[in-house]
């Protein structure tokens, strides 16, 4: 992340101001994206997207575990990113820790809802296998291999890349366990069950330079930002979760404007996604 | 190539590996012949003293390259000629470099070396332009000349006897660069020519060519106002409006475009390349995004193929 | 656990004992880094990046300025194992494997050619089956080559073990958890040293002899797979890099400039005109063109000739 010096910070505020950004882009158009799935085989479920120079890994395991005394019907999902030092050197060490400990949380919030679980994108309650006793545990790891810019745009689109290839094993539980035992399951290796991912949102970050916004940006126009709204948006078009970065202050008209640029702009990038998504799968069923 | 981030179709993809395989096929056949890698025997005839250049070292009596490249031999020197390394500076290089550093009466700049190099005070014109001696006034005026993170054009002095480098931007052509975007592409693909800084007269557009792989795509400035001393952040605050203008933008996103394709496809950048390649996005209307994407990436590793294969024929045929 | 079928003789995953598993190299992933490599033995699968040789950035840790200052750090991806690892990176393991891949690297690069700068290597463990450290420095020596950083030697990393009486080459990790020895050796492959040899649990002398041999074998075949990897990588971007010379440039500058100048250059420059014949790029045998980088070359002259530095 190297600085820019002033003439280039004005050249790019111009462009941003004229519609036409340093690499030809529109101020809402995204960069080249591409997907592809079952990059780690070890894993229920996994992903790699590139969003232009940007790209990250993402894998979804599923374990066994206890559900939390408070949810007795829910399972657990964890969120972690690591960002590792091929992308920058400055990752080194406890380098990124800050970034990766935002990233977490930004992601968390978006996709888990509050601390009740309610309004989490993904359905708990499907991941319970013995009321009480025995859960699935979801743990969602996302790695950016290579940073350029919008790493939680990225980020959210290979994790629900991930999770529409994961398979969770199908569960047998012995029917004869006593009420207070720890019940006896099978976990089948043939039956899997696909996680559906119609609700899992996007996320959409607005940056804002100037008095305009753009969309992706890349991390020259994101040294650039005053203030930057991540807005997270599902397929019907309801809003999961909301986060503004960035010291500048901003009025709250335009957030609300921010809000309704961003609900336009997920419907296209959804809609991108899934079709990237399906050619994946489809590739993947070929080989 | 190296750039992967491209998904090709299948049509796409077939049509690039028959462009590449064409190129490659072109190369000259010593090429081949020449490459070598790491702990490769260089083949010498020992009873010449042969000199032993870059990239080779001398283990048991016999020249052993340490990098991969190309074996080059002029008269007694033996050298290994790598490709994808830093810079390896020269006099008299032109080079675009990025301020990291104010130090006491020097500048320090990043220019893709292994080492910073050092551009000093007295290596610079003063604003004033009146050459004298640097006083200790000038010293603390260092910032208004050139800050931290400003991008400037220099010249190779020569080397320090610790191996660092020494700039100097005496000339009124050398000195800070603004209104524009630099890329960084790989140092080899840019090669020492006659001229390094280009005005396209009919874009007004500036195309410097570092030797040291920065290449500033810019608006054009009239030679003698680069060194002007700048109020810093309030020169462009007053100036909000005074954007370059859309067309001259256009070009220059188009030119910047061009460079990005042909660096990733691994092309020598010349000048004449860099125009052709952008006219022939501006002539099959793509968009300047477009220029980023798959169809142009293919069509013009077709187009440089086709150039190369009709040069070919036209220096056979003048045999 | 029968990790040695006694009647076909074969491996858990079908194998011979010494049959290593597929190897795959790929030079150029990580576009920003200078250089960049993946390497994958079998399931386990490395990234490995370089950057360098650039400025020291902490003068502290600078030790010999004479020398480049080189660096490493290994992290595993939490979902890189089976069961997930939690805190990846900054545990002992990880930071005694980032020391060893370091010493490793540095026997091997010639480091007195870069001082004052210094030299980072990040390796990144995707899939981890076994091996890993060997598949770390496998993957740093493609990735200092792609940087062109001069090295004496390739340096190839393999291990071995020896499970039911028999000694198995390239063991993955139900092998290497079976409790029996793990031999892992690193060498310099052309001058045939050994600069990385680590060894657990034990073994007779005689058998260790045996095991090691076949370790420094698999890491010759290594050595070869590597060098292919290198020499088809950088033939293609030779290859595509230079354009066959473009006769007609030399001499347009040549009746652009004046005459003068052109008598000027013929009597610096000896067989200036049995140059323009050749392709620039490739020149071979005695070609009197020999310039010491302080002469300055005179304005009009063509700067196609291969200059010294």
């Amino acid at each position: 992340m190297v600085g820019l010096s002033e003439g280039e910070k004005h050249f790019i505020r111009g462009g941003i101001t004229q519609d036409l950004r340093t690499d030809g882009r529109k101020r809402l158009q995204f960069r080249a994206l591409s997907v592809q799935t079952g990059v780690i085989p070890q894993a229920n479920g996994s992903a790699r997207v590139r969003l232009g120079a940007t790209e990250i890994i993402a894998s979804v395991k599923a374990e066994l575990g206890k559900p939390s005394i408070l949810h007795p019907d829910k399972g657990k999902v964890s969120i972690f990113v690591d960002c590792s030092p091929t992308a920058e050197p400055m990752f080194e060490g406890r380098g990124s820790e800050e970034l990766s400990a935002e990233l977490s949380v930004s992601l968390q919030r978006c996709l888990l809802g509050g601390k009740s679980g309610a309004g989490a994108a993904i359905d708990l309650s499907s991941l319970i296998v013995v009321e009480g006793k025995v859960c699935w545990d979801l743990y969602i790891d996302g790695l950016v291999v290579s940073s350029d810019g919008n790493l939680l745009d990225a980020l959210a689109a290979a994790i629900k890349v991930a999770l529409s290839d994961t398979g969770i094993p199908k569960v047998n539980v012995s029917v004869n366990a006593a009420s207070d035992e720890e019940p006896e399951v099978d976990v089948s290796d043939e039956e899997f069950l696909q996680f559906d991912t119609s609700s899992v949102p996007v996320i959409i970050t607005l940056t804002k330079v100037g008095r305009h916004y753009i969309v992706d940006a890349n991390s020259e126009e994101e040294s650039q930002m005053s203030s930057a709204v991540s807005v997270s948006v599902n397929r019907h078009g309801q809003i999961c979760g909301l986060t503004k970065r960035g010291g500048a202050g901003l009025d709250p008209s335009v957030i609300f404007d921010m809000i309704s640029v961003a609900k336009h702009v997920s419907q296209q990038f959804i809609s991108l996604l899934d079709s990237e998504i399906a050619a994946a799968e489809a590739e993947e069923a070929e080989c | 190539m190296k750039d992967r981030h491209l998904s090709l179709n299948q049509t796409q993809r077939v049509r690039l590996e028959a462009a590449l395989h064409e190129l490659q096929s072109l190369a000259p056949a010593a090429a081949s012949a020449a490459a070598v890698t790491v702990a490769d025997t260089i083949p010498v005839n020992q009873e010449d003293n042969i000199l032993k250049g870059h990239g080779t070292s001398d283990q048991d009596g016999e020249v052993v390259a340490t990098l991969c490249g190309v074996v080059e031999r002029v008269n007694k020197l033996v050298y290994v000629r790598t490709l994808r390394a830093r810079y390896k500076p020269e006099v008299g290089d032109i080079i675009v470099g990025r301020v990291i550093e104010i130090a006491p009466k020097r500048w320090r700049l990043e220019i893709n070396f292994s080492q910073d190099a050092v551009l000093m005070l007295s290596s610079m014109n003063l604003p004033d332009g009146i050459q004298r001696r640097r006083t200790a006034v000038d010293e603390l005026n260092m910032r208004s000349i050139f800050e931290e993170n400003d991008v400037i054009c220099a010249e190779v002095r020569g080397f320090q006897h610790d191996g660092s480098l020494h700039l100097q931007a005496r000339s009124e052509k050398y000195g800070k660069l603004e209104r524009g975007q630099l890329l960084m592409v790989p140092p080899y693909l840019v090669k020492r020519k006659k001229q390094h800084f280009h005005h396209l007269e009919q874009y007004n557009v500036d195309l410097i060519l570092g030797c040291n792989g920065f290449i500033w795509v810019g608006e054009h400035v009239v030679v003698g106002e680069k060194t002007k001393p700048t109020g810093g952040q309030q020169r462009f605050s007053t100036e909000a409006e005074n954007f370059t203008p859309l067309e001259t933008r256009k070009h220059i996103c188009r030119l910047a475009n061009a460079v990005r394709v042909l660096s990733a496809l691994g092309f020598t950048l010349t000048v004449e390349l860099i125009i052709e390649t952008m006219e022939a996005s501006v002539s099959s209307n793509a968009e300047i995004n477009d220029m980023l994407g798959a169809e142009f990436y293919v069509q013009t590793a077709e187009r440089e193929a086709k150039r190369r294969a009709d040069l070919l024929r036209k220096k056979n045929g003048a045999r | 656990m029968e990790y040695v079928n006694p009647l076909t003789g074969f491996r858990v995953d079908g194998r011979r004992p010494n049959e290593m598993r597929q190897l795959k190299g790929e030079v150029g992933v990580v576009a920003r880094a200078d250089g960049s490599a993946l390497f994958e033995m079998g399931n386990t699968r490395v990234i490995a990046a370089v950057y360098g040789p650039r400025e020291v950035q902490n003068k502290g840790q600078q030790v010999n300025s004479n020398e480049a200052l080189v660096r490493c750090e290994y992290r595993m991806a939490e979902f890189s194992t089976g069961d997930r690892r939690r805190k990846p990176k900054g545990d002992r393991r990880s930071t005694e494997i980032s020391l060893v891949i370091r010493q490793t690297m540095e026997a091997s690069i010639l480091t007195h050619l870069m001082p004052r700068s210094q030299i980072d290597i990040y390796v990144q463990v995707l899939q981890a089956d076994g091996g890993t450290r060997s598949a770390c420095i496998n993957a740093a020596t493609l990735a200092l080559a792609d940087a062109g950083i001069p090295m004496r030697d390739i340096v190839t990393s393999c291990s071995a073990g020896y499970l039911c009486s028999t000694p198995l080459l390239d063991l993955n990790y139900l092998e290497d958890s079976a409790g029996g020895s793990d031999v892992t050796v690193g060498i310099l492959a052309k001058m045939d040293k050994v600069t990385l040899l680590q060894m657990d649990a034990k073994l007779p002398m005689d058998t260790f002899e045996n095991v090691m041999g076949l370790a420094i074998e698999g890491c010759k075949a290594i050595a070869s797979y590597i060098q292919e990897c290198m020499q088809i990588n950088d033939l293609n971007l030779s290859k595509i890099a230079v354009p066959t010379m473009d006769i007609t440039q030399p001499l347009k500058s040549l009746t652009c400039c004046g005459w003068m100048a052109f008598v000027h250059c013929i009597a610096v420059h000896r067989n200036f005109l049995g140059l323009l014949e050749r392709p620039m790029e490739y020149v071979e045998g005695p070609v009197g063109l020999l310039l010491s980088p302080k002469s300055r070359r005179p304005q009009n002259s063509p700067s196609h000739f291969v200059g010294i530095w």
